[in-house]
């Protein structure tokens, strides 16, 4: 698999995980979803809410949601069938792919009742999902294959999309590409390095670039959002 | 139904299945959605605690598995 895409797979489900627990109406993704369309939904069930949350602030929205905001399930596994990235069952299943459920077990894309992501794929045809709205919580399931209608492949190539913004906590290759790029233009993570780990040093590091390119206020945070991101770009073209 | 899509029905259920060509505007999207969040919660699988306990170590006291798993 491509350097890239693992990057994306990696990024997508450290999202998912974030907030791992999380429970109840409404919340981080609900939340987000109701900004960008309508306060009803708030309270809507939020599965779907949940992907999309991730897939957007990973850098993947155009390769897991091809540009637009899904709360509705079907619409979702429509997407990808449309787009000839769908396989109904599990055959061929890996981490990172949106997983459709029928509690009836219809097999079909009108009867999915529920979405998650595969975090590892197992024997026999089960995965281990990260899955919103189960019992109104974010939690991690494992899942028999006669109750999965299928899967869609998000489009890795089309990696991008979206916003990420990463901070303190964060880990991971995006983590470690952003410590690059601050060495790059002159930074300095004199102890750990581009080590993946945003820790006390990178927030120092992103502060001290912040300045550097004249942010202030606010905006001097030490979190490295679409405007830290967007000026990081411009020092590295210089 | 709206748009060109197809509505399957079965065991109460309904859900609208967008068109070939159909991409469901948001208010669509939130018409057609039904919660079923208290069916998702049930474990499909009868040693699915064995497996996350495996995978992630011993659950939090609100039995989650937060464990990041090697």
């Amino acid at each position: 698999m491509p350097v890239r895409a693992e990057q994306a797979i990696a990024a997508f489900l450290s999202k998912m995980r974030e907030g791992l627990g999380e429970r109840g109406r409404p919340n981080v993704a609900s939340i987000w979803y109701a900004k960008r369309h309508d306060d009803s939904f708030l309270e809507a069930p939020w599965c779907d809410m949940r992907v999309t949350w991730a897939a957007h602030h990973s850098g993947n929205y155009d390769a897991v949601c091809f540009g637009t905001d899904y709360a509705y399930t079907v619409a979702h596994a429509s997407a990808f069938e449309r787009r000839g990235r769908w396989t109904s069952g599990t055959d061929g299943i890996r981490p990172g792919d949106v997983i459709f459920f029928d509690w009836n077990g219809r097999g079909s894309i009108g009867g999915i009742d529920h979405v998650g992501v595969v975090e590892k794929a197992l024997a026999g045809g089960r995965v281990q999902t990260i899955e919103g709205n189960t019992s109104d919580a974010l939690q991690r399931k494992v899942r028999s294959p006669s109750v999965i209608t299928g899967y869609g492949r998000p489009d890795w190539g089309r990696a991008g999309g979206g916003e990420i913004t990463l901070q303190k906590g964060d880990s991971g290759p995006l983590v470690s590409a952003l410590q690059q790029d601050l060495l790059k233009v002159g930074q300095k993570l004199p102890q750990w390095g581009a080590d993946g780990d945003f820790g006390d040093e990178t927030v120092a590091a992103v502060k001290a670039f912040q300045q550097s390119s004249g942010f202030t206020g606010r905006d001097l945070d030490g979190v490295a959002g679409p405007k830290t991101r967007a000026a990081l770009d411009k020092a590295l073209k210089r | 139904m709206d748009g060109d899509g197809v509505t399957h029905e079965g065991e109460g259920e309904e859900r609208y299945v967008p068109g070939p060509q159909e991409d469901l505007s948001q208010a669509e999207q939130l018409r057609h959605l039904t919660d079923t969040g208290a069916r998702s919660a049930e474990a499909t699988e009868a040693d699915e605690e064995d497996v996350l306990r495996d995978l992630y170590g011993e659950p939090d006291e609100d039995g989650i598995y937060r464990g990041d798993g090697g």
